[in-house]
């Protein structure tokens, strides 16, 4: 046990406080509600299509989505963990311990990252019996899981900067609303952006990472002959940048997060 | 196999001096220092108090001594090991209660658990260790609570306990003891003298409370306003101040007019300008007036309560305590603040 580095006991850790009964309802519920919900009444309103002899129904869109927004959900948990940290006294007491900041960070990113795995297998399996089509491959699993890993920093990374930067819980739990509202519903999770779309709508979706990270998926997980098509490298391209600089920038923010002095 | 052998613990350099702090100054603002110019030493298996009001800087001194921030000025080294350079070697070796109070919004069990994991104990060693700990911080009802719920007094038991989880050569407590009742602060000042006389521990300790300072410290250091005023063991402090006295007083009015305390002792500054008030009265408590002739201020003052139409309702002399060496050795109170 000695053997295990400080980022990884630091991610147990991280994930044993915040995975309590009420964490995982809203983590793993509350997507698979969106899930349940949404797949459940729009399949009956929403024609099913045909592409390249495919046919597909609304369900099999929606599933790759919910698994991306699983990259929002636990980038939320990541920023929760340094905010609770600071508010309880355990960022600077475990600081006081063998531990460096970096290290600290690397624990949070991996807590998030594993709990966006787990929130990915948990949606791919509750789609399934919903009447999702999913394809399983090789290139397309590592596709998934590479969006999964980018999605959960990029997230990880926005919640961070926003705990490190804000002084209130209110403050914290208003600004994380916002944004999680944002990002879930002007992207290409619920519905496709076309060119019906308003054009600012269309915009942010195209700024939006979670429409990259749901491309990325949907292409990794749907049926190869049509959305390997639709999907573009590019996309992951830009969705790594989006993130280094989204980083670079709550790393920035965090490396200034003062000890307490009181 | 003991706790300390189990557990993966780095060989230290060797030192001399647990701490040696020379010339340390820091500021937050690049204009107001904190702390400034001090320099002291702790030997090895030393139990060192620091004694300060609020803003005194002893916060500060312990978050550079941990390595939590780093000095503006100075030369420090904890276990051998330069504070600017070798922080994670100094972090594996001590333990840290800080002033604030820290927990894992788990049960109580689960906060011994995890931070004995984050420390490498092995789990074997971490559930025998946090069933002793628990019998002696009395946490034993609590284990199955969450820390949540608990009052301040046990979210700090849990805090100051979880920390002798882990093995360490050196052990910062900053105000360790407040919101514990008398048997509680009483059980863990004698559990740090254990550890001090039996393991070697080295303990800096920070207070307000200078009969706890008094029973468990070797050497005392007073702080005010950044500055070390005083530095000596407490037998010395208190025979450094022990040549005076302190008079208690309480006046009364003979004609039903309050009596001025403020004419009073200005009246018997004139005559004797050597005396310090050490404390004005408060509600029951009664003024100190700090003398190294009571008799004749006494004299004096039985004299001023005819001129002034006020009797001595009460009046006591005694030796100087360690409070009395605190009161006159720091300024009087210009509001709180906290560094």
């Amino acid at each position: 046990m000695n053997q295990i580095p400080n980022s990884i006991r630091l991610a147990w850790r991280n994930l044993k406080v915040n995975m309590d009964p009420a964490s995982l309802v809203v983590i793993i519920g509350l997507p698979a509600m969106y899930l349940i919900f949404l797949g459940s009444m729009f399949v009956s309103i929403v024609s099913d299509f045909s592409v390249n002899g495919v046919t597909f129904n609304y369900t099999s869109y929606l599933a790759p989505g919910i698994v991306a927004f699983q990259t929002v959900m636990a980038g939320t948990i990541g920023g929760s963990m340094l905010w609770l940290d600071r508010k309880f006294g355990m960022f600077s007491q475990i600081l006081s311990g063998p531990f460096s900041r970096s290290q600290y960070l690397l624990g949070i990113m991996i807590a998030t990252t594993t709990a966006s795995f787990v929130g990915a297998a948990v949606m791919i399996a509750i789609s399934i019996p919903l009447g999702t089509h999913i394809f399983f491959s090789i290139e397309g699993l590592g596709l998934v899981l590479l969006n999964l890993v980018v999605g959960a920093i990029f997230f990880c990374s926005t919640m961070l900067y926003i705990a490190a930067k804000v002084k209130t819980n209110q403050m914290y739990n208003s600004v994380q609303i916002i944004i999680l509202f944002v990002i879930n519903f002007v992207s290409d999770v619920f519905y496709p952006i076309t060119s019906a779309t308003p054009l600012p709508l269309r915009i942010v979706s195209y700024i939006n990472p979670l429409t990259y990270v749901s491309d990325g998926i949907r292409a990794g997980l749907g049926n190869p002959i049509y959305f390997m098509d639709t999907w573009k490298p590019a996309e992951t391209l830009v969705l790594l940048l989006e993130t280094a600089a989204l980083f670079a920038l709550a790393y920035r923010t965090y490396s200034r997060v003062k000890i307490s002095t009181s | 196999m003991t706790l300390q052998q189990s557990v993966n613990s780095p060989k230290a350099v060797d030192y001399e001096n647990a701490i040696s702090v020379e010339g340390f100054s820091h500021t937050y603002n690049g204009r107001e220092y904190v702390v400034n110019d001090i320099s002291f030493q702790v030997k090895k298996g030393e139990i060192f108090g620091m004694l300060g009001k609020n803003g005194a800087g002893k916060t500060s001194t312990i978050k550079v001594l941990t390595t939590l921030l780093q000095p503006t000025k100075g030369k420090i080294s904890v276990l051998g090991y330069d504070v600017t350079k070798r922080g994670k070697e100094i972090r594996k070796r001590i333990g840290v209660v800080q002033q604030e109070v820290s927990f894992e919004f788990t049960t109580v069990k689960q906060n011994f658990d995890l931070y004995g994991f984050l420390w490498g104990v092995p789990k074997q060693i971490r559930d025998k260790k946090r069933d002793e700990l628990v019998k002696i911080f009395g946490l034993e009802d609590f284990l199955k609570t969450s820390a949540l719920e608990l009052s301040g007094g046990q979210k700090r038991r849990v805090q100051v306990a979880r920390e002798f989880l882990h093995p360490m050569d050196l052990l910062f407590l900053d105000e360790p003891t407040v919101g514990l009742d008398p048997i509680m602060r009483r059980r863990i000042l004698d559990l740090l003298k254990d550890k001090a006389k039996n393991e070697n521990l080295t303990i800096l300790f920070t207070t307000h409370n200078l009969e706890e300072a008094d029973y468990l410290c070797d050497r005392i250091a007073i702080m005010d306003k950044g500055r070390l005023l005083a530095l000596d063991t407490t037998e010395n402090l208190k025979r450094r101040y022990g040549e005076t006295k302190a008079i208690e007083l309480i006046l009364s009015p003979v004609d039903g007019m309050l009596p001025s305390y403020e004419t009073f002792f200005s009246q018997l500054r004139e005559i004797h300008p050597e005396v310090e008030i050490a404390r004005q009265p408060e509600g029951d408590d009664p003024a100190i007036i700090i003398a190294k002739n009571p008799e004749k201020v006494i004299e004096t003052m039985i004299a001023l309560t005819a001129v002034q139409k006020v009797k001595l309702e009460w009046l006591n002399i005694r030796k100087s305590t360690l409070e009395d060496v605190f009161i006159q050795t720091v300024s009087p109170d210009e509001g709180e603040g906290t560094y």
